[in-house]
C-alpha cells in the first residue's frame, strides 16, 4: 500500500471513530469555516449594536453632514449628520432578523408540509406539490411590493411574502428528504417496534432528513437578505428613522460620486453576508451525504 | 398447543399498470400460504430471491397489506386490528432486518433505540428503561457502555446484536429473522446464529428464520417451509426437508447448493445432473399456469402444466405441493416418468 492510500484510509478510520464526522468534514473546508466565522462575526456585533456605537442610529448632527471618514466617524456620515457605521451596525440587526423571519416562514410553511407529503403520498401528496408549484410561480420580490402596497410599506408583511413564496423550495428539499430517509430499513425497523406515525415522522424521519434542510436554509437566507436588500433600497422596506442595510445603501446613492464610502460599505456587507450564506450551504452540503453509509 | 401465529390462505398482491390503457397487472407475492408456529418453535422459510419470503415476513409485521386471508395471533385476527391494538399485537412479533447498516436509526444513540420500543408501549420509562436496556446490550453480548454510542461506531456483527436487542426489548413471543445473518461475513454469522440459539432457549422464542443459505436454515430450524413463486411448495421438519427432499423444487435448491468436502458429493453430483434447473424462473407478473416450478421441473409432466398441484399431506407434519405426492400421474401415459421421479426423490409408496 502506497503512502497516500495509507493515509487516506487512516482518514476514513478516524472519521469513523469521531463522532460527528460531518462537523470534521465541514472544518476542513476553509471556505465555509471563513463563511460561519463571518456570519457568526456579523450576527454578534449587530446584536451588540448598542454596547459597541457612541451614536445613535436615529439622530444626525447636522452641523456634520456628508463627512468622509475620520477618526470619529470611520465610514463617515450621511445626509442628515448621521455616523454611518452605528447605522451600519444596527441596520444589519433588521437585515438580518428580517432575512430569519423570511426564512422561518418558509421553514414552518415549507418543511412539515414536505414531510407530510412524503410521509402519507398519494392524493395528499400530489395535492401539497400542486399547490407549491403553484406558489412558485410567482416572483418574489413582486409579490412582496404588492403586499406592502396593500398594506403600506414595513418590512415584516414583506418578509411573510417572501418567505410564503420560498417556501416551495422548502418544502421540495423536505420531500425529497423525507422519501429518501422513508425507504430506510430502520423506518420499517421503528413500524414493527409499533410507532406511531406521528413518532416516525418527528423522531426518525425529521432528524435523518436535517441535514438538506440545512442547506436550502442556509441559501435561502442569503436570498432573504438580497430581498430585504432590495425592498429597503427602493424605500418600500423599513421607514426612516430606521435602519438596514439596503436602507443605507438607497440613502447614500444619491450622494455616490462625492462620498462614496457608505454606498461600498453597505454593498460590500451585503454582499458579503450573502456570498457568507451560499458559502456556509454548499458547505454544509459537502459535508453531508456520505455519513449515511461510513 | 395453540400455534402464536397462525396464517390462512394469505395472499399479497401487488398490481400495476404499465401505462394508461393497458390492463393492469396483477402479482401474487404470496399466493395463499398457510403457515403456523408454535410456542418456541423455530421455522425456516426458504426459496430463492423474489419467491415471496420476505413478502410474508412483511405481511405479517404489517409492513405490507394483505390481500386476503388471515393471520391469527393467539385467536386474534391481526388483520381487523386497527391503531393502537394492532401495535400491540405487534408487540409480541419483532423483525430482524438483513442490512444492519440500514436497520438503525443513525441519529439515534443505542439507548434511544432500545428504549424507544418500551416507551411507545408504555412499558416503562425513564431508568428504569435504561436499565432493562443495559440488560438486553449484556445479554447480546455487548456493553453497557455502548448505551450512550451511535450505530456508525459498530461492525456488521455488532449492528446486528442491537438489532436482535431491539426485537427482544417488548418481550415478544416470535422474532421475525428476515435473512438476518446473510449479510454477515463466516465468522461473525457463527456467533450471531450461537446467540439466537441461545437466546431461543432461554427466552422460550419462535423464530421465523427466513434465509437462502439452506445449512444455516437447517441448523436453526425445527421445520422448513419452502417457497416458490409465492407459494409454500413443501414443508416439514428440517432434517426430512434437507435430506430427503419430496418437492422437485426442493431438490434441485438443494443440489444447486456447491458441496464443501466430499460428504455427499456423490449424490450431490448425480441430483445436479438430475435436477440441473432449466432456464430461469418465470416472470412473477406472468406466471405459468397449472404448478409454478412446470416450466423449470426435470420431472414435468403433462398435467402440471394444467392443474395447480393441491396441498397433500406426505408424512406426518410434512406436505408437498406436487403431483408427484398424488396418485394423479398414475395410469397416464406420462406413468413411467412419474415412477421413475418418484424413484429418484426416494418418495415413498403412496396409500392407494
Amino acid at each position: 500500500m502506497n503512502v497516500t492510500a495509507s493515509r487516506e484510509r487512516g482518514r476514513g478510520l478516524r472519521q469513523t471513530l469521531t463522532r460527528g464526522g460531518g462537523v470534521d468534514r465541514f472544518r476542513r473546508q476553509p471556505l465555509a469555516v471563513a463563511a460561519l466565522v463571518f456570519v457568526v462575526v456579523i450576527t454578534t456585533v449587530c446584536i451588540l449594536a448598542p454596547l459597541l456605537t457612541p451614536y445613535p442610529f436615529d439622530r444626525g448632527v447636522l452641523a456634520d453632514t456628508l463627512q468622509g471618514p475620520s477618526a470619529r466617524h470611520p465610514l463617515g456620515t450621511d445626509d442628515v449628520g448621521r455616523d454611518v457605521l452605528s447605522r451600519l451596525l444596527y441596520g444589519g440587526r433588521t437585515t438580518l432578523l428580517a432575512a430569519v423571519q423570511a426564512t422561518g416562514f418558509s421553514v414552518i410553511l415549507g418543511v412539515p408540509a414536505g414531510l407530510i407529503a412524503a410521509f402519507a403520498g398519494g392524493w395528499v401528496d400530489a395535492c401539497l406539490s400542486r399547490v407549491a408549484d403553484a406558489i412558485m410561480t410567482f416572483p418574489a420580490l413582486l409579490l412582496a411590493v404588492v403586499i406592502i402596497g396593500i398594506t403600506g410599506p414595513g418590512l415584516t408583511n414583506a418578509m411573510i411574502a417572501i418567505g410564503v413564496v420560498y417556501g416551495p423550495r422548502l418544502f421540495r428539499v423536505a420531500r425529497a428528504a423525507g422519501l429518501a430517509v422513508l425507504n430506510e430499513t430502520y423506518i420499517a425497523a421503528a413500524k414493527t417496534v409499533g410507532c406511531s406515525p406521528l413518532r416516525i415522522l418527528m423522531r426518525h424521519i425529521l432528524p435523518n432528513a436535517l441535514s438538506p434542510l440545512l442547506v436550502q436554509v442556509s441559501l435561502t437566507m442569503a436570498t432573504a437578505v438580497l430581498a430585504e436588500g432590495s425592498l429597503s433600497f427602493l424605500g418600500l422596506g423599513v421607514q426612516p428613522p430606521q435602519s438596514s442595510w439596503g436602507a443605507v445603501l438607497g440613502r447614500s446613492v444619491p450622494q455616490m460620486s462625492q462620498h462614496p464610502v457608505p454606498v461600498i460599505a453597505a454593498g460590500v456587507l451585503i454582499s458579503l453576508l450573502v456570498l457568507s450564506f451560499n458559502l456556509l450551504g454548499d458547505g454544509i452540503r459537502d459535508s453531508i451525504g456520505r455519513e449515511r453509509k461510513s | 398447543m395453540n400455534p402464536i401465529l397462525n396464517l390462512e390462505r394469505v395472499t399479497v398482491e401487488f398490481v400495476r399498470q404499465r401505462a394508461v390503457g393497458r390492463p393492469r397487472q396483477v402479482l401474487h407475492a404470496v399466493n395463499e400460504v398457510d403457515l403456523e408456529i408454535a410456542p418456541g418453535e423455530a421455522v425456516g422459510l426458504v426459496g430463492e430471491s423474489g419467491s415471496g419470503k420476505s413478502t410474508v415476513a412483511r405481511a405479517i409485521t404489517g409492513l405490507n397489506p394483505v390481500t386476503s386471508g388471515a393471520i391469527g395471533v393467539d385467536g386474534n385476527s391481526v388483520l381487523r386490528a386497527k391503531g393502537k391494538d394492532l401495535r400491540m399485537l405487534r408487540r409480541r412479533f419483532q423483525m430482524v432486518f438483513q442490512d444492519p447498516y440500514s436497520s438503525l436509526d443513525p441519529s439515534m444513540s443505542i439507548g434511544s433505540t432500545l428504549t424507544e420500543s418500551l416507551t411507545v408501549h408504555g412499558l416503562e420509562r425513564g431508568p428504569a428503561a435504561v436499565e432493562r436496556a443495559a440488560d438486553m446490550l449484556l445479554a447480546v453480548g455487548l456493553r453497557s457502555a455502548d448505551l450512550a454510542k451511535y450505530p456508525h461506531e459498530f461492525s456488521g456483527g455488532q449492528r446486528q446484536r442491537i438489532a436482535i436487542a431491539r426485537a427482544l426489548m417488548t418481550d415478544p413471543d416470535l422474532i421475525i429473522l428476515d435473512e438476518a445473518v446473510s449479510a454477515l461475513d463466516v465468522s461473525t454469522r457463527a456467533q450471531v446464529l450461537d446467540l439466537l440459539q441461545g437466546l431461543r432457549r432461554d427466552r422460550r422464542l419462535a423464530y421465523l428464520f427466513i434465509g437462502h443459505d439452506l445449512a444455516v436454515v437447517q441448523r436453526m430450524s425445527d421445520r422448513i417451509a419452502v417457497m416458490y413463486l409465492g407459494r409454500i411448495v413443501e414443508v416439514g421438519p428440517a432434517d426430512d426437508v434437507i435430506r430427503n427432499p419430496q418437492h422437485p423444487y426442493t431438490a434441485s435448491l438443494l443440489a444447486s447448493v456447491p458441496q464443501v468436502g466430499s460428504r455427499g458429493a456423490e449424490r450431490a453430483a448425480e441430483l445436479r445432473r438430475r435436477l440441473h434447473v432449466r432456464a430461469d424462473p418465470p416472470d412473477p407478473w406472468n406466471p405459468p399456469s397449472g404448478c409454478a416450478f412446470a416450466t423449470r421441473c426435470p420431472f414435468v409432466m403433462e398435467m402440471c402444466r394444467a392443474e395447480t398441484p393441491p396441498a397433500v399431506e406426505i408424512a406426518s407434519e410434512a406436505v408437498s405441493r406436487c403431483h408427484l405426492a398424488t396418485d394423479a400421474g398414475r395410469g397416464t401415459e406420462s406413468e413411467a416418468r412419474w415412477d421413475r421421479a418418484r424413484e429418484f426423490l426416494a418418495m415413498p409408496s403412496p396409500a392407494s
